[in-house]
């Protein structure tokens, strides 16, 4: 194609060639020739500190997260060159016990926390948007508030070791130890993980509706990148499995603060319940972390041995059957505690199942290179050597699965070698990959390569040097987690090298940061594309500019930039104002499958809020640790007050597409189905844990002999929550037919009879439980725990539906089908759902 | 035909979960902890009521996972005719064939699952 072919009527401007010799694509020239200054104007940010925190733009946020999480990732890794050092000989006294513990507590917690979830989450939030050919995330607001909350918990997290205070019950945190030790170390972690968990469910709702949403037309699923696959499938897996993590984590808190018995045996608790807990979240993470990084490799690997990606079905099948098989192996991690034989067999064969998606992969990749000419950038070096490294992690897991084998080994150094060849080689060598190949989008600047492939070898040598042989002394028999050990074990020489490794991997990062700070320093300014790479985001600016896409394309295939239709696309369609929008921050809406437009969407402007917000949860969080309750629940209503404000000025319209009116399911419909999916996967997880010690309890339940509970309150309240469906359903009917009167008034039934069911609840605490219940044992923690979590969730219902009653009253809520009336409607029935089930759960079922 | 498609894809790993929730959670459960809160579970000797449960937790979900492999046949038919008869948009077309593989792949790999786990059934006690 040349410049003449698109624009047929008008000969190309000298400007345009210009910019086509200065590296920009000429179809992205003649687009931003005729529309790029407008959109300049529009999507424009706030020079200087205000637009510092009022940013909302996802590259921005992308970048941000990158940094934040590169900077835990030092801070983590000092603190293993310091286990290393203390371990690099016998009988060593670097540092105490005490801070030894505090060490590889923090160390295990910040990587699989603080670092390797929120860099996939910063690759997904620059690099998704340009994938997907759209303007922003979804919800920008939401984003930005996600990483303003991670921000502040990483912060909050590494503040703890200064203080003397770091957790110290290693990063699973297991009872009975975690429930007994002194100190605010465990406050740290629980309350420090909730408050990223806020984070992290916000962030992958976000990505979810973004995906889902916001294609540019007509990238339907088969047409997705790999990468932005792995990122959908990762964000699913976060909103099912943070909620176990979330619930132990609470239940935790409240046995170490409140003397709650969630955890005590002697009371009718289980000590295997947190395992279980822990661990239905601690598998599928690992996933987390690792399939971003497999949709990394997917993204490199094509480019760099120039041809499309062999069987990308297959690839996507396997990430997609990783994402759920993954929930079914949790308790391989427990194959040492004693359960039956049955049971873990079940485990086992899900265990070896999950071995043929990462083997289908393997494979993929393997043959994309086998037929395609490979060059050796840094970035596929990173990527090579991450084939070989994950297949080394990958049948060392394979051997946990083998039940008696995992019973030698379990808790030995073995399974220290075993997840560190996954994680750092599964997900750190891809995410290095995943720098150096994206870097001159972020940056706009290219990278010394010679640099870049010594910083590569120091790498993976001192990578293989440090784990290796850990797989050698945990055969040996050396136990993880042990502060030093004896001349006489045999295991000197293997720490030796592991800790000469681990100073050799140091060294490697830092030639890395070295590669990554000259570059900044140095003008080698990139152009569009410097890989002659397949996928949209290379046919943006580099750096990309605000709007990201001065015309959405339309897609024609699963490697756009390859295919000859999709760039000529952006220059075709410059003249059509529904692909421009240049008349205020929009962009387009899209069909879930196909990628049909639907929709025109007003997009956000900047604000401060969500860093308001994030501020205050902070302080409430702090408010909890130091057991300033009035702070927390003061700086909590600070975070309501605020949320009032982001929302009273969110802009809430739709426009037609070729007039006609609006069609499919909003952004809003989609959030709000995930935070209920999400919220409804807590509440199941806490009816099961209900259920696990009632049926494990060895005695009577309720325990002590406690009559079982009244039911005339509990029944009349549940009653009334229930009914309440009914007008908050005709508030959405009358609200989508534009009758706002009525809707405003259908809503106002609801809140009543919403603040009736609070009230019934609350007299039902005070007339038929004393205070005592609550620690009394783990029947009366469990009602009112259930209880609880329900009441305070719908003291949020209310507090939206005041909000829109007002709203509607007051005509700044939009009366339209799919508007906000209708979301709460959803919400609300689902509160009413969660009733029956807790009513049925915590006051019919010890009856029977 | 929609509806179908959801089951191809969904039916196998839904089957699944529900034979690893219930046979797994009744198996420990009832073998764990002979108390009298457990009663329903069993009825005095380890296992013995359970194992009927166990065994239920885990047919059935099998004949689910079974059935959409079937849904995976016939919508496979379907779609090759479709496409014989250019009857389809290639986006479409594209797309029904990557949910298909997703279909086939997953019913597969959860009859081999549950599988696994009515062997482990066959040949250890019930509470081993």
């Amino acid at each position: 194609m040349t410049l003449d072919d698109v624009r047929p009527d008008q000969p190309p401007t000298r400007a345009d060639i210009d910019a086509a010799a200065a590296g920009m694509l000429p179809e992205r020239a003649i687009a931003e020739g005729t529309v790029g200054e407008k959109l300049r104007e529009l999507w424009e940010e706030k020079p200087g500190l205000i637009g510092f925190i009022s940013t909302v733009n996802h590259k921005r946020i992308g970048r941000r997260y990158l940094v934040t999480a590169g900077f835990f990732f030092l801070l983590a890794g000092i603190q293993a060159l310091v286990m290393r050092t203390q371990l690099g000989s016998p009988n060593n006294s670097v540092v105490s016990p005490e801070t030894y513990d505090q060490l590889f507590s923090l160390h295990g917690t910040a990587m699989i926390f603080f670092f390797a979830t929120p860099m996939n989450n910063g690759f997904g939030n620059f690099v998704v948007p340009l994938m997907l050919g759209t303007r922003d995330m979804a919800f920008p607001r939401l984003n930005a508030l996600s990483y303003w909350i991670f921000l502040f918990s990483g912060l909050l997290m590494f503040a703890s070791l200064p203080l003397g205070m770091a957790p110290d019950g290693g990063w699973f945190a297991y009872v009975p130890l975690t429930r007994q030790l002194s100190g605010h170390g465990l406050d740290f972690y629980t309350l420090g993980l909730l408050f990223l968990a806020v984070s992290s469910t916000v962030g992958a709702l976000n990505l979810i509706v973004t995906t889902l949403k916001m294609r540019a037309p007509g990238m339907t699923l088969a047409r997705m990148p790999v990468f932005v696959w792995s990122i959908l499938v990762q964000s699913f897996m976060l909103l099912f499995a943070l909620p176990p993590l979330d619930l132990a984590n609470a239940m935790l808190f409240m046995d170490r603060r409140f003397n709650t018995q969630f955890f005590a045996e002697s009371k009718g608790g289980d000590t295997l319940l947190w395992q279980h807990l822990f661990w239905l979240f601690g598998h599928p993470d690992v996933y987390i972390i690792v399939l971003p990084a497999l949709g990394i490799v997917s993204s490199v690997v094509p480019v760099f041995t120039r041809r499309p990606i062999a069987a990308y079905p297959f690839i996507v099948l396997a990430t997609v059957a990783t994402g759920i098989i993954s929930f079914g192996v949790w308790v391989h991690h427990m194959f040492a505690v004693g359960i039956s034989e049955v049971a873990e067999s079940f485990f086992a064969a899900a265990t070896l199942t999950i071995s043929l998606p990462a083997g289908i992969q393997m494979f993929a990749w393997i043959a994309t290179m086998w037929r395609g000419r490979v060059v050796l950038s840094t970035a596929m070096l990173y990527a090579i050597s991450f084939v070989a490294a994950f297949v080394v992690g990958g049948v060392t897991g394979v051997m946990f699965a083998v039940v008696p084998f995992d019973q030698q080994v379990t808790d030995s150094y073995f399974v220290v070698a075993h997840f560190h060849y996954v994680l750092f080689g599964g997900a750190v060598l891809p995410l290095l990959a995943g720098i150096f190949y994206w870097w001159p989008k972020i940056t706009g600047r290219t990278i010394n390569e010679k640099a870049g492939k010594w910083s590569f070898v120091v790498v993976f040598v001192g990578f293989n040097l440090t784990f290796f042989p850990m797989h050698i002394s945990g055969l040996e028999g050396m136990p993880r987690r042990i502060y030093t050990y004896g001349a006489d074990t045999g295991w000197t020489v293997w720490n030796v090298l592991s800790t000469a490794g681990s100073y050799l991997l140091g060294a490697g990062f830092v030639i890395t940061a070295g590669v990554l700070i000259e570059s900044l320093l140095r003008d080698r300014w990139a152009p569009d594309d410097p890989w002659g790479s397949n996928t949209l985001e290379w046919a943006t600016a580099s750096p990309p500019e605000d709007y990201n896409f001065p015309v959405i394309p339309t897609v024609h295939s699963l490697n756009p930039l390859w295919d000859g239709e999709t760039l000529p696309s952006m220059a075709e369609h410059r003249y059509d104002d529904q692909r421009t929008m240049l008349d205020h921050h929009k962009t387009l809406r899209t069909s879930e499958l196909d990628a049909r437009v639907e929709a025109i969407i007003a997009m956000p402007s900047d604000t401060s809020v969500p860093l308001w917000l994030a501020a205050c949860l902070t302080l409430s969080v702090i408010g909890l640790l130091a057991g300033l309750y009035v702070l927390a629940v003061i700086a909590f209503a600070a975070v309501a007050v605020a949320a009032v404000v982001w929302l009273w000025k969110r802009p809430d319209t739709e426009e037609p597409v070729d007039a006609t009116p609006p069609v499919g399911r909003t952004t809003g419909w989609w959030a709000m189905v995930l935070f209920i999916a999400t919220e409804g996967a807590t509440f199941a997880a806490f009816v099961a844990s209900y259920f696990y010690l009632r049926f494990s309890a060895t005695g009577p339940w309720p325990p002590h002999g406690d009559i079982p509970p009244k039911i005339v309150v509990p029944s009349i309240a549940t009653a009334v929550i229930v009914l309440s469906c009914l007008p908050v359903w005709l508030a959405g009917r009358w609200a989508a037919n534009g009758r706002r009167a009525l809707a405003t008034t259908a809503s106002i039934v609801t809140l009543c009879a919403g603040a009736a069911f609070v009230v019934l609840q609350i007299t039902d605490w005070f007339a038929e439980w004393p205070a005592s219940t609550l620690s009394k044992d783990a029947y009366g923690s469990l009602l009112f725990g259930l209880t609880g979590l329900h009441v305070a969730h719908v003291v949020v219902g209310l507090g939206m539906l005041a909000f829109v009653a007002v709203s509607l009253a007051t005509r700044r809520a939009a009366a339209r089908p799919g508007g906000p009336v209708s979301l709460i409607a959803l919400y609300w029935y689902f509160m009413a759902l969660v009733a029956v089930a807790l009513y049925v759960t915590v006051y019919l079922s010890p009856r029977w | 035909m929609r509806l179908l498609m959801w089951f191809a894809i969904a039916g196998g790993p839904a089957a699944w979960a529900v034979h690893l929730l219930t046979a797994w959670s009744v198996n420990e459960l009832s073998c764990l902890s002979p108390t009298a809160s457990g009663v329903a579970l069993h009825d005095g000797s380890l296992g013995t009521r359970s194992h009927t449960a166990v065994w239920l937790g885990t047919g059935l979900p099998w004949l689910v996972a079974v059935g959409a492999v079937g849904a995976c046949v016939v919508l496979t038919r379907a779609h090759r005719a479709a496409r014989r008869e250019e009857d389809v948009e290639v986006a479409i077309s594209e797309r029904t064939n990557l949910l298909l593989v997703l279909g086939w792949f997953l019913s597969l790999m959860s009859v081999a699952a549950i599988t696994g786990g009515a062997i482990a059934l066959l040949v250890l006690e019930p509470c081993a």
